[in-house]
């Protein structure tokens, strides 16, 4: 009975705003303020890869693609049309006519050119990791609605890479003000333009009046239904939440579960939840640091945590949101090229000591294994609490000494690089599993590279190298599929729950919706009930 | 007062020099190569690092740095952000404008609560007042800023909705913050001008004014309270100054721009220009600080001229 009252409340306070949608008609005007959880850096494509510049920056810059998130492909956006050659090196774009810039200017293909060739130019030291460095040749004109662009090899991930990294700036604008100062005065084709920037408070952006290329996956045409957005950058959590209940803002970034729980059914609000494809909550294993380099003792860490007890104490109120869910091995779900072939670790502390008493690793007298006078210490850092605690204590029953760091995210690049740390985390929202190849291909180890397992292994290098170059979709998933099965055999990486985005709107918020990332809100088709 | 004044103000202009040095210096006191440090998060090629140390002037001689330092700062220009290619000097003016009003609201709240609080609770000792004072105190110096914060919020902008909860659009969004961040300096000042009072009130020369026929009021205002402000001006001073530059969990409770949050910011981006740039600035706001706390001490105690 008690269950049914329960399914009675839900229906009633999920399905009411829900039927209300449906029935009222987007309504055109009003202010949407948006909590950021963090400052942008500059608002420039190529100078920023920070989220909270990406969060505002797509609404001012239009892609020459977009990938759907319904069916996970790419669709046109300021490109109507593309022609791939044979041998996958060069991309032909046919684009949209009558596009103009916020500044009045036309946007062309020497516009494109303009923006491939800022992206290369060693000078203006891009920050796009995305990108297809290495690979990007030139860039052809061929008529005002037609561009061409050369890669030295072929680069599968490169469609993606447009639909994300490569967006359209203002060559006008550009050189108004020069590189270094572009990225605090954006000009692009967004739904939105630019209007000012106070450090550290908020950015705002006003509607386009003349946005008329809005791709087909939207509901609607023509510009933007808010008439202005501001972007406040508020730190604390706490008052993220509290601006939201105060009515101060509409949506909030970066919920807390505590904060998610108590609010997520107050029909005031309503959850947002995007769902990240891409590198979970991956932690890189140093494989050339002891005891971590003893591959008995990596496979013994991914037996012996429990995934689902971690999710559900630490993130336990998103789980029914299909958020922060256990993860078992280097993609998420939602990621295209997913194997779940390569989930072979279960939980099983049994198999994780046999493993361990097999490798010759025998439990001493304060209950930590040792072996030749080593004990089984292990140095695990994070950037926040929550899965460390879970960890120490699930790993101690293996008799495993975690040793928690809990720093900044530099610190903890930091730290893994010089060999300090033998786990550091990794998550990397992607929606091509070439990101892999960023924390796993061997020329990213060492340097200034993100390969903090330190791995050199010739055989995965290959199935990085093949998945990056292979333009069948098919053969391509095969690749993938056999590289997680070997990273994860090998396991070179500790993967521990998905990391998505958790959001709350406010009730009167229509049509808000995420990007294929899970992370970029599409503002466009937003509208705000009375 | 003039010769004290201008001997003080030489010494505050060596204080500021030395700091111009050392922060000039900072760079090279931080193990490891600066320009790794602080691409630790991208990865970058050699010619890229070769180009951030030649940007920082990390590849000429040291005194060359720091003359040209030297020119740099004394020109107002303390070169752009690594991180967000802002001028230093912008971010500067958009946060000062923000802290310096918090710092003020936060002192004026610590000043008009605290100072009365304290003569009151001297003047009426062991009584309810003066009970009711040292609470107030040992809460207010006893919670944390963060917590203090929150709480306000929550009561005051969400239940209540008489404030917003964050941001620095107006006057009305600086009352919460300034509460929080001048309850410490309230408390701290009440407990100390109670203290410094109670042994006035005890000097002689508060009994001959007494005896003299005048009234209480003028008796504690007059002669009691001016000798016991004191050290009430140098721990206000004090606070003044940690004001500045401590506020930054207010600031980031309450959403506000400030100079701390710049600093922490520059800190744990490596920003080292940003970092230069904000300790700069605080050291000579300290100064100056100091220099008015100098000249005040000499105001209320002319032997201190003298000396």
């Amino acid at each position: 009975m008690r269950r049914l009252l329960l399914l009675f409340v839900l229906l009633v306070v999920l399905g009411l705003p829900g039927l209300g949608f449906t029935a009222a008609p987007p309504r055109q005007g009003g202010a949407l303020v948006y909590a950021l959880d963090g400052s942008p850096d500059r608002l420039d494509p190529n100078l920023s890869g920070l989220r909270p510049a990406q969060i505002v920056f797509f609404q001012i810059f239009d892609p020459l693609v977009v990938r759907d998130p319904k069916d996970n492909t790419i669709k046109p956006w300021l490109a109507t049309s593309w022609t791939v050659s044979p041998d996958g090196k060069t991309y032909t774009f046919r684009l949209r006519t009558g596009v103009r810039f916020h500044d009045g200017t036309a946007f062309d293909a020497a516009a494109v050119k303009f923006n491939f060739d800022r992206t290369h130019n060693p000078a203006l030291g891009a920050r796009c990791g995305g990108c297809a460095v290495g690979f990007y040749e030139s860039a052809d004109v061929v008529s005002p609605t037609t561009v061409r662009i050369h890669l030295k090899s072929p680069w599968a991930p490169f469609l993606d890479a447009a639909s994300l990294f490569y967006r359209m700036t203002s060559p006008a604008g550009v050189r108004k003000v020069g590189d270094q100062d572009f990225g605090r005065y954006p000009v692009g084709t967004g739904p939105f333009r630019f209007v000012e920037w106070a450090p550290n408070d908020h950015v705002t952006l006003d509607r386009n009046p003349d946005y008329n290329w809005a791709p087909s996956l939207f509901t609607h045409q023509g510009p933007a239904y808010i008439d202005r957005v501001t972007f406040r950058i508020i730190r604390e959590p706490s008052t993220r939440v509290g601006a939201l209940q105060s009515g101060e803002l509409q949506v909030t970034t970066a919920v807390s579960p505590q904060d998610f729980q108590r609010l997520a059914r107050d029909p005031r609000f309503r959850p947002i939840v995007g769902l990240a494809p891409g590198s979970p909550y991956n932690w890189a294993i140093n494989v050339t640091k002891a005891p971590t380099d003893d591959l008995a003792v990596r496979q013994a860490m991914e037996w012996g945590i429990n995934r689902d007890l971690i999710a559900r104490v630490v993130y336990g109120p998103f789980q029914s949101y299909g958020a922060y869910r256990p993860a078992y091995t280097l993609l998420s779900p939602v990621t295209w090229g997913y194997d779940k072939g390569s989930e072979l670790y279960r939980y099983n502390p049994a198999k994780a000591r046999e493993v361990l008493d097999a490798a010759g690793w025998k439990v001493g007298p304060d209950g930590v294994r040792a072996k030749g006078g080593q004990r089984l210490v292990i140095v695990f850092n994070a950037w926040e609490h929550g899965i460390p605690e879970l960890v120490q204590s699930e790993l101690r029953n293996i008799g495993m000494d975690v040793k928690i760091g809990i720093y900044d995210a530099l610190t903890v690049n930091e730290d893994q690089r010089k060999g300090e740390s033998h786990l550091s985390p990794l998550p990397g929202a992607r929606t091509d599993p070439d990101v892999l190849s960023a924390f796993l291909h061997s020329r990213n180890a060492g340097g200034g590279g993100f390969n903090f397992s330190f791995i050199k292994d010739p055989a995965l290098d290959r199935l990085f190298d093949e998945g990056a170059t292979e333009v069948n979709t098919a053969k391509r998933r095969q690749i993938y599929a056999e590289a997680e099965r070997y990273a994860m055999e090998k396991a070179y990486m500790l993967p521990i729950t998905t990391r998505d985005n958790v959001s709350l709107e406010s009730a009167k918020v229509q049509g808000l919706r995420f990007d294929a990332t899970g992370f970029f809100p599409w503002l466009y088709d937003t509208w705000l009930a009375p | 007062m003039a010769p004290f004044i201008s001997y003080r103000l030489l010494h505050s202009a060596i204080v500021v020099t030395g700091v111009l040095v050392l922060v000039s210096l900072m760079i090279h006191l931080v193990p490891g190569d600066p320009a790794q440090l602080m691409v630790g998060d991208a990865p970058v090629s050699a010619a890229q690092l070769r180009l951030i140390r030649h940007s920082l002037g990390l590849d000429r001689p040291l005194y060359q740095q720091l003359a040209d330092d030297a020119r740099r700062f004394a020109a107002g220009d303390l070169g752009r952000s690594l991180r967000s290619g802002r001028p230093i000097i912008d971010d500067l003016r958009a946060a000062l404008p923000s802290t310096l009003s918090l710092a003020l609201a936060a002192m004026a709240f610590g000043l008009l609560v605290g100072m009365p609080a304290g003569v009151l609770a001297s003047v009426r000792r062991g009584g309810w007042i003066d009970t009711a004072v040292t609470a107030f105190a040992v809460v207010g110096i006893s919670l944390p800023s963060f917590w203090t914060g929150i709480l306000l919020i929550v009561v005051f902008a969400i239940q209540l909705g008489w404030f917003p909860t964050s941001g620095q659009a107006g006057l009305r969004a600086l009352v919460l913050p300034a509460l929080t961040l001048g309850w410490y300096p309230a408390g701290a000042l009440a407990r100390v001008l109670r203290s410094s009072m109670l042994e006035v009130l005890r000097k002689d020369y508060v009994g001959v004014a007494r005896a003299k026929g005048l009234r209480e009021r003028v008796v504690v205002a007059r002669h009691a309270l001016r000798n016991a402000l004191l050290p009430t001006v140098t721990l206000g001073s004090v606070q003044f100054g940690t004001l500045l530059s401590g506020a930054i969990v207010t600031e980031t409770v309450f959403a506000r721009d400030g100079i701390g949050r710049l600093v922490v910011d520059g800190i744990l981006q490596r920003d080292f220009p940003v970092v230069q740039g904000v300790v700069l600035l605080i050291a000579v706001i300290y100064t100056l600080v100091n220099l008015i706390t100098d000249v005040m001490y000499a105001w209320l105690d002319p032997r201190i001229r003298f000396s």
